[in-house]
């Protein structure tokens, strides 16, 4: 029977370049797969075999509390914000990904998507998940290059457990200002009270697969498309064929999350070329009508 | 009555064909009769013979070499019966058939499949006769995950290292040659031979000589065990190269070379299995001055 591995044993780390973290994930998926598809040949019953059709891909993905304990590139935040901000932020287009390790199992992946919220009095949760296409030629007997390699074992690497750093280094709604995405409606003036902003980027990798080898030979990293759903109090009618830029025609705008704590410490999540192209109002029972306005921005 | 694909064999000169679709047509070249004073007519006349065409795909599994054989022999050694090519297709025959045309797309990762068009000059003799029988078993599909690609010894211009994807293509020209008093043609004449392989490659170049530029590209298929078991190659001259570029794509670079030669190069046959399991000589090509290609 093999060792039965219990989840305080599963931590998830992620290195990217030379800088590594563990997260503080409250669950991860991982999964490994082959395309194989069956072949019929006409005039006989049943398939040939089942053979193969593409290369095997891995996926991880993995929800985390979105801690600002880390500091990259003297940033607070964590890794996989600083994963997100480098890649969108890239002008190179190839992409080496990074390393993910999870209760003995690791490999390779290029971040798919990466999105957290924030609400009013609450503690901010993220999920990332990454896809893994292996690499380069595997020779016979290795699998030092497959998507995902490993057995299960105890992880041997524990999350961040500095408790009073943790007591305010957790993202929270409690000290996170959102009033540079609310909605501001003139004549008379009216601004918008924001209680909540849900934040995703997904991108888009293009791994060069070639004849003679089942891994990519290189993976380009291509584009990215980044949203922001804004809840508020204001419905506002103005939206405009166009879009609506939102701080002015560069759409630069910053979300600052912020931990338990009132000071200058801030994970910085910065939005370039911002429009509004939604926005929505809807009611329920004993409460009061909220809107909804969807903030999209691309690289 | 309906039957399933399952119920009809296709063989070609008496081999079974692992064929994942076949598809037969035939046509008859008639024309209307009028007289001087008719704006109408119901009557037809034939101008010419039957036009029949056999189109099939099959899984290259590195024990069939008949149907490309005929490559490099059909119409290249003194005529005989031997370079007609007959079909069957659940019981219903051809015996004057000619290849048309050959290809194979080379997609990483994809298991080998090769394209084949074949003519025929006569129509469809026999019954439809509907067969059962289970797939063979220990049938080894040769996939591109182990292929491997060589330039000849002068590497082509532009420091190739890696090759994506691409196809090869094979096509003859094939025109029936009818007697007076024949609707079936007695031979046929076959015309220039082309040969062309596509690949898209890396070190995005624009060299391309007046001339042209010598190239050659070999394909070599292997099972998994390693050993090669089917090549497709061409020797000629690079004849066009194309660069393109979209969005969220990298820069494709692809290279064609043409050869209008059917060389024993391009066929690699080490062995043939006839239709009751012994080792023979079907099929043209595989005797020839050359030797046994």
């Amino acid at each position: 029977m093999a060792d039965l591995i219990f989840y305080d044993k599963a931590a998830v780390k992620v290195s990217v370049g030379g800088t590594s973290e563990v997260l503080l994930a409250s669950d991860c998926s991982v999964s490994f797969s082959s395309s194989v598809q069956p072949l019929y040949s006409i005039g006989k019953k049943g398939s040939l075999g089942q053979f193969p059709s593409a290369a095997r891909v891995g996926e991880i993905s993995f929800s985390f509390l979105t801690s600002m304990t880390g500091v990259h590139d003297g940033q607070p935040g964590n890794i996989i914000n600083y994963l997100a901000s480098g890649i969108k932020g890239s002008i190179n287009s190839n992409a080496s990904g990074a390393l993910i390790q999870v209760a003995g199992l690791s490999g390779t992946g290029f971040l798919n998507s990466y999105s957290f919220n924030i609400a009013s009095n609450s503690v901010s949760t993220s999920s990332a998940s990454f896809t893994l296409f292996g690499s380069g030629e595997v020779a016979n007997n290795e699998n030092l290059n497959v998507p995902i390699s490993g057995r299960l074992a105890n992880s041997d690497f524990a999350p961040f457990s500095d408790k009073t750093r943790l007591a305010t280094g957790i993202a929270h709604g409690r000290f996170t200002n959102l009033n540079d995405f609310r909605t501001e409606l003139t004549g008379p003036t009216s601004n918008g009270t924001v209680f909540g902003a849900d934040y995703s980027i997904s991108f888009n990798h293009n791994p060069i697969y070639k004849v003679g080898q089942e891994f990519p030979t290189c993976t380009y990293y291509t584009t990215a498309s980044e949203q922001m759903g804004v809840t508020e109090d204001i419905f506002s009618s103005g939206l405009s064929f166009s879009g609506i830029n939102v701080n002015g025609a560069a759409g630069n705008v910053n979300l600052n999350v912020k931990g338990l704590i009132d000071n200058s410490a801030q994970m910085q999540i910065g939005m370039s070329g911002v429009k509004q192209i939604n926005t929505s109002a809807s009611v329920g029972l004993d409460d009061i009508i909220r809107t909804q306005k969807t903030l999209v921005a691309a690289y | 009555m309906f039957y399933t694909a399952d119920n009809a064999k296709l063989q070609i000169n008496g081999n079974e064909i692992l064929a994942s679709n076949a598809s037969i047509s035939l046509s008859a070249s008639l024309q209307p009769n009028y007289t001087i004073v008719d704006r109408s007519t119901v009557n037809y006349v034939p101008s010419n013979g039957i036009n029949g065409k056999l189109d099939f795909s099959y899984y290259i599994t590195g024990r069939d070499y008949l149907v490309k054989s005929f490559i490099t022999g059909q119409g290249e050694i003194p005529m005989s019966t031997s370079q007609v090519m007959n079909g069957n297709f659940g019981g219903l025959f051809f015996d004057s058939g000619y290849l048309n045309s050959y290809s194979v797309n080379f997609s990483p990762n994809a298991p080998a499949i090769a394209t084949v068009s074949i003519s025929f000059f006569d129509d469809l003799e026999g019954e439809f006769h509907p067969t059962t029988g289970a797939a063979p078993t220990n049938t080894e599909v040769l996939n591109f995950e182990r292929a491997s690609v060589s330039q000849g010894d002068t590497p082509m211009q532009g420091e190739i290292n890696d090759f994506i994807a691409g196809t090869y293509n094979y096509s003859s020209e094939v025109k029936p040659v009818y007697l007076m008093g024949e609707t079936k043609p007695s031979s046929v004449s076959f015309g220039p031979k082309t040969t062309n392989m596509n690949f898209e490659v890396d070190s995005p170049t624009g060299f391309l000589p007046v001339s042209g530029t010598d190239a050659l590209i070999s394909v070599d298929l292997k099972n998994i065990a390693n050993v090669v078991k089917e090549n497709f190659a061409c020797s000629g001259v690079i004849q066009q190269r194309s660069l393109a570029g979209a969005v969220q794509d990298y820069v494709k670079h692809s290279i064609t070379i043409v050869e209008n030669s059917t060389q024993a190069v391009s066929t690699f046959v080490s062995k043939i299995i006839d239709n009751v399991g012994g080792e023979g000589v079907i099929g043209i090509g595989t005797t020839s001055s050359e030797g046994n290609i």
